[in-house]
């Protein structure tokens, strides 16, 4: 005869293993954008989270337009790709060469989508649904669809940035204008298009990031600043210039955070934990857990 | 306030200095602290000056329009702006118009004490209406207090006044004698409250969950106690830092513990996080939700999760009087018909109402002196929320208590209980403080 207080154990390790996939696939998923533009590129992109932001706002207006919800996924990347390549051609391109210069622009980008957004929707925080509701029974454990999609999505993005940067030709240009960019012009490589499109695509997959994680959060202007920083935390934990590095920091850091949050009753101390590892992990290993093989010598 | 004014042009432009030394370079900081010592000299002079006060009142409104917390800023300013317009219209006080002064204390303390200083020292502000967070009030209130200018702060917070709850002081009495406070205190939101949870929604065992700061933490402090008498219990506690918004472990740990009722006193962002990913997990049906810090604004960014959430206020936008029927319309129609007011811009409101009243009501008043003591008296007003009273001995409000069920579909609080008017003093203000 079963007991089932017996099994109770392993139903909760079960949602709770779901539960940090989540977390952990939300923090992937965000990051990713900022492992292109600040990882490869070496841009200190703080208006990364706000360009997250605005994608959350894309979702938002698609759904109050009446329009379909997955529409919002297509709309978002596309119209913060947009504002990608906006933002390169009239700041980041005149910027390359001093990279900690990259830091301030980027702030002030993002306050002008900040104001730019509280100006256009208002102040008051919006609110958007699940793109997919309901609940699926795994293995006994009842979990919503949306949060699976949200694991998904993280497997998909980070596959999709690692195949176009290793196998698409436009990819291998722009790692060849980043590692050489005399080297590639003179190649032949239109430098100028391909930062832009680079950048682009890092803005594209921060707006596509926004618009899936939007039905979890209060959607407001000021949303992306926590996201940013988190973003930040795992790339550099990670290694700067690694899709791989990427994921292994999303891993370690929303892995750790949810054990110390699951081990103690104060989730307040238990981030903290999870800082002072991070703290540690840079201290022996300034590059990150898994950084890039080819470096930038 | 004439009386101080050698004493107090002093000490300001000393402290002007040391703060703006810490904020600029040194060339800027030679330029600035010579541009702003001449400022607070030209403010002292310009108040000997006019003295009499034959140029009316100036009233000081310190609210954030940008940063973290601007979306309840921005309609605590416009309420302000909105009660002193009206008053205006309406001939002013003892037929001066009032002049308004509003800054943007950008979420940000340092922000605060700067444009604290400029509204006492550079625009005569006779009382200044502002704040929001507990740690923006704690920052500026030692300049309202040296300056000798009173400071209306319309949120709900905390209290710990005198020594009402032991050592934990927050408003000990030197400074309350510059303070009013016409948001809720936990008593007038709690202490008939949770009977009403425990009787009328038939739970028992509590799970309190807020953010990691000093209101959260009273609150559920005193709110222990009313558990305990009301034979509850408290079955799981936990504080997340402000901004977090990854709740799924935390609402697993919620749903391991199982109790009746989830109390939140999490707020902004982090609590309509909680509230979605609650709903997501089918946590907000299998058992209650309230709190006391849920205003329609969150309720709505919260979307369907929310419906069914109690929530514990003095006001809800859809109270039924004749008060707030003006309140919302005229905002309404100055600010437009998609911005919300809610219980803190309520509050700020009529914050601005009590204070003409009181001025008009005492003799021969000029000067934040004067106001102060003016307001020093049990003086009543109809607000849009019902009556309320000033209890001269705290500085703080009598006010009505509710309680109201959301729902999703009017987005609107109904409301469920009424308690009727609610004295601040008692548990977390200390009765009488100020005799």
């Amino acid at each position: 005869m079963i007991d089932p207080s017996a099994i109770a154990v392993p139903l909760q390790l079960g949602q709770r293993v779901l539960i940090s996939l989540t977390s952990i696939s939300g923090l992937i998923l965000v990051a990713v954008g900022l492992s292109i533009i600040f990882g490869l590129m070496g841009v200190i992109n703080l208006s990364h989270g706000a360009l997250m932001m605005v994608g959350a706002y894309m979702a938002f207006s698609v759904q109050s337009a009446g329009l379909p919800a997955w529409l919002g996924l297509i709309v978002a990347p596309i119209a913060v790709g947009i504002i990608g390549i906006l933002i390169e051609s009239s700041v980041i391109k005149r910027l390359y060469d001093r990279p900690l210069d990259t830091l301030l622009a980027t702030w002030g980008v993002a306050i002008i989508l900040r104001e730019g957004v509280n100006l256009v929707y208002g102040t008051d925080s919006k609110s958007v649904d699940a793109l997919i509701g309901g609940e699926v029974s795994l293995v006994g454990v009842t979990y919503p669809i949306y949060w699976l999609f949200i694991i998904l999505a993280a497997v998909v993005v980070l596959l999709l940035a690692i195949g176009v940067f290793k196998y698409t030709d436009v990819g291998i240009m722009a790692i060849a204008v980043i590692e050489d960019r005399r080297m590639a012009a003179a190649s032949g490589i239109n430098t100028v298009w391909s930062d832009r499109l680079t950048f682009a695509f890092g803005s594209a997959l921060a707006g596509l990031s926004g618009a899936i994680m939007a039905p979890l959060l209060s959607v407001n202007s000021n949303m992306g600043i926590n996201w940013l920083v988190n973003s930040f935390l795992v790339v550099i934990v990670g290694g700067v210039g690694s899709f791989i590095g990427t994921a292994a920091g999303g891993i370690l850091v929303g892995g750790l955070d949810n054990i110390f949050r699951t081990l103690t009753d104060f989730t307040a101390l238990a981030q903290a934990f999870v800082l002072l590892v991070a703290f540690i992990i840079i201290r022996y290993r300034p590059n990150g857990l898994i950084p890039a093989e080819q470096g930038g010598e | 306030m004439a009386r101080d004014i050698g004493k107090q042009c002093s000490s300001d432009s000393e402290k002007n200095t040391k703060s703006l030394r810490d904020k600029f370079t040194r060339r800027k900081f030679v330029q600035a602290t010579g541009a702003s010592a001449a400022v607070s000299m030209a403010g002292c002079l310009g108040n000997g000056g006019n003295g009499g006060g034959s140029s009316g009142f100036t009233f000081g409104a310190l609210f954030a329009t940008s940063g973290s917390v601007e979306v309840i800023g921005q309609p605590m300013m416009n309420s302000v702006e909105l009660a002193v317009n009206q008053i205006n219209a309406d001939g002013g006080i003892n037929g001066e118009e009032i002049n308004l002064v509003k800054r943007d204390n950008g979420s940000d303390p340092a922000t605060g004490i700067e444009e604290s200083r400029s509204l006492i020292n550079d625009e005569n502000a006779d009382i200044v209406f502002g704040a929001y967070t507990s740690a923006m009030r704690d920052a500026i209130t030692e300049t309202f207090v040296t300056n000798e200018v009173p400071l209306w702060y319309p949120t709900l917070y905390e209290g710990s006044v005198c020594e009402a709850i032991g050592e934990d002081i927050v408003v000990p009495r030197e400074n309350l004698e510059w303070l009013f406070f016409n948001g809720a205190v936990p008593k007038q939101q709690i202490s008939p409250y949770v009977p009403w949870l425990v009787d009328n929604l038939d739970v028992e065992s509590f799970y309190l969950i807020g953010n990691d700061y000093i209101w959260p933490r009273t609150t559920n402090t005193i709110l222990k106690d009313f558990i305990d008498e009301n034979d509850g219990e408290v079955v799981g506690e936990n504080y997340v830092p402000l901004g977090f918004t990854d709740w799924g472990s935390e609402l697993q740990d919620i749903r391991d513990a199982d109790p009746d009722i989830v109390y939140f006193t999490t707020v902004g962002d982090t609590q309509v996080s909680m509230i979605r990913q609650a709903a997501e997990l089918g946590l907000t049906d299998e058992m209650e939700w309230a709190g006391n810090i849920m205003s329609e604004q969150e309720a709505r960014a919260a979307g369907d999760g929310a419906d069914g959430i109690y929530n514990s206020a003095p006001y809800f936008i859809n109270i039924d009087s004749e008060e707030n029927d003006q309140y919302i319309g005229s905002y309404r129609d100055e600010y437009g018909e998609d911005t919300t007011p809610n219980f803190v811009s309520e509050a700020a409101y009529w914050g601005v109402q009590m204070t003409v009243q009181a001025i008009e009501e005492a003799d021969d008043v000029s000067g934040p002196t004067d106001i102060r003591d003016a307001l020093e008296s049990d003086i009543t007003l109809q607000a849009p929320q019902g009556e309320v009273q000033m209890d001269p001995g705290t500085h703080h409000c009598a006010l009505q208590s509710r309680v109201g069920e959301y729902n999703a579909d009017s987005e609107q609080f109904e409301i469920r209980e009424e308690f009727g008017r609610i004295e601040p003093s008692g548990i977390s203000v200390q009765a009488n403080c100020l005799e």
